[in-house]
C-alpha cells in the first residue's frame, strides 16, 4: 500500500511539475504557420469565387486580370503590439509567380475603423515583380498600442492583390509578446 | 532569478512535501482519503502561488528593462473570464467615443507638425499621392473620386484627407491607395470621421520606417 500511495505522490508531483514547466498560461511569444485557406476572395474590390482556385498549395489566380483576398490573421497576445511597427510582431506572406512574371501585394490591417474610434493602423508591402515561376516571400510588421479608452486586441486582417498566375501560398506569424496560447 | 529557477524551486517545494508524505507514511500503515485530498489542496496551492509569482517577476522584469518577457499584461490575467477584447470602448456614449477620435486625431496632427520639412521627400510623395488621386487614374482602377481631397507630406510622413460618400467607397480607395504608396510610406493610420451630412471623411497618416517610431 506504501507503494501505491508513493506512486501516486510520484505522479501527481510529476503531472504539476510538467503542466508548470509547460506554462501554457503565459507564453512568452507565440509562432505559428497558417494557409491560404483561410482567406477569401475580397468581393469589395471585384473578385468573386469563381476567378480564384483553391488548394492545399495556396490560393492561386488562373485569370488574366490582378485579383484580391482577404486573409484573417489570428491574433493570440494578450494585449496590443507596441506603436512601433514590427517590434512586436511580424507576419511573413510566401507566394509564387506562375507561367508569368508577376507578385504579390499586401496590406495588413490591425483594427477595424466600422469597430473602434481610434486608429487603423496598415502596414504595406509593394514587392517588385518576380520571374515565372519563383518562389518569394514579404515581412509585414505589426504594430498597434493598446488603448484606454479603448480596445486592447483588435481584429487583424490581410488584403492581398494577386498579379495573374500568381499563387498565395501561406503565412508565418510571429507574436513577440506574451500569449495564452502555447 | 528566472522563470526556470522559480519552476526549479516550485519543484524543490513538491518534492519536500512529497517527502515528508513518505515519511509520514512510514510511521501509518497507509494515507487515509483526507491525508491524499490535503495533499491534493497543497498542490493546488502551491502551482497557484507559482504562477502569481511568475506573473509578477514578468512584471517586475518588465519594469527593470531585463528579462525576456517584451510586454506585461496590460490587465491581470484570469484564466476563468473571457479575454479582454473588449477594452472599454465599447462602454463610451457617443460623445466620449467622438471625444476620443478628436484626441486620436490630435495625436496624430501633432505627429505631423513635429515632423520637420524635407521639400524633396515632400514634393516627390506628394506627386506619387496625386498622381493615384487624379481622376483618370481613379477611373481606370473603377474608384470613386473624393471630395475635397488635400495632401500634405514633410520629410517623414504625409496626411491625406478625402470625403467619401460611405465609408465602403472610402475602404476601396484606401486599399488601392496604400499599395500605390507602399514602396516609400509603407505604415500608416487612419481615421474615419464620419460627417453631419452622411458622409465620412478619410483622414490618413502613412510613413516611412521613421515615422511612428517613438522615442
Amino acid at each position: 500500500m506504501k507503494i501505491l500511495n508513493t506512486a501516486y505522490i510520484a505522479s501527481a508531483l510529476t503531472l504539476v511539475v510538467a503542466t508548470m514547466a509547460a506554462d501554457p498560461a503565459h507564453a512568452a511569444s507565440d509562432r505559428k504557420s497558417f494557409s491560404a485557406a483561410r482567406c477569401q476572395s475580397l468581393v469589395s474590390q471585384g473578385t468573386t469565387d469563381g476567378e480564384l482556385s483553391v488548394s492545399h498549395n495556396g490560393i492561386y489566380n488562373p485569370g488574366t486580370t490582378a485579383e484580391w483576398v482577404i486573409c484573417e490573421v489570428p491574433m493570440d497576445s494578450e494585449t496590443g503590439w507596441a506603436a512601433t511597427p514590427g517590434s512586436s510582431g511580424t507576419l511573413t506572406v510566401y507566394y509564387e509567380t506562375g507561367a508569368v512574371s508577376g507578385r504579390v501585394l499586401c496590406n495588413l490591417f490591425v483594427g477595424s475603423n466600422a469597430m473602434q474610434s481610434t486608429p487603423l493602423y496598415s502596414y504595406s508591402a509593394s514587392p517588385s515583380r518576380s520571374d515565372p515561376y519563383t518562389r518569394a516571400y514579404m515581412s509585414m510588421n505589426l504594430s498597434y498600442p493598446s488603448t484606454d479608452p479603448g480596445f486592447f486586441v483588435v481584429p487583424v486582417n490581410l488584403e492581398c492583390m494577386l498579379t495573374p498566375k500568381a499563387t498565395l501560398a501561406g503565412f508565418y506569424f510571429n507574436e513577440n509578446l506574451p500569449t495564452d496560447t502555447p | 532569478m528566472t522563470r526556470h529557477a522559480l519552476i526549479l524551486v516550485g519543484a524543490g517545494a513538491l518534492a519536500a512535501l512529497a517527502l515528508f508524505y513518505s515519511l509520514k507514511g512510514g510511521h501509518a500503515a497507509k494515507l487515509g482519503n483526507n491525508d491524499i485530498d490535503d495533499l491534493k489542496a497543497s498542490i493546488e496551492r502551491i502551482a497557484d502561488a507559482q504562477t502569481a509569482l511568475s506573473q509578477r517577476l514578468d512584471r517586475i522584469e518588465y519594469r527593470a528593462g531585463t528579462g525576456t518577457a517584451a510586454l506585461p499584461p496590460a490587465i491581470p490575467f484570469n484564466a476563468g473570464l473571457a479575454r479582454p477584447a473588449d477594452g472599454n470602448e465599447s462602454k463610451l456614449s457617443a460623445a466620449q467615443r467622438a471625444a476620443l477620435q478628436a484626441n486620436s486625431v490630435h495625436a496624430l496632427e501633432d505627429l505631423m507638425v513635429r515632423d520637420p520639412l524635407s521639400p524633396q521627400w515632400a514634393s516627390a510623395n506628394e506627386k506619387t499621392i496625386g498622381d493615384f488621386l487624379d481622376p483618370g487614374n481613379l477611373a481606370r482602377q473603377q474608384l470613386p473620386v473624393p471630395k475635397d481631397a488635400q495632401t500634405e507630406c514633410h520629410s517623414h510622413l504625409c496626411r491625406i484627407s478625402m470625403t467619401f460618400p460611405d465609408p465602403q467607397q472610402a475602404s476601396r480607395t484606401e486599399s488601392m491607395l496604400l499599395l500605390q504608396i507602399a514602396p516609400n510610406m509603407p505604415n500608416a493610420q487612419t481615421v474615419m470621421v464620419p460627417q453631419p451630412d452622411g458622409s465620412v471623411q478619410m483622414l490618413v497618416f502613412a510613413g516611412d520606417t521613421q515615422a511612428f517610431r517613438r522615442p
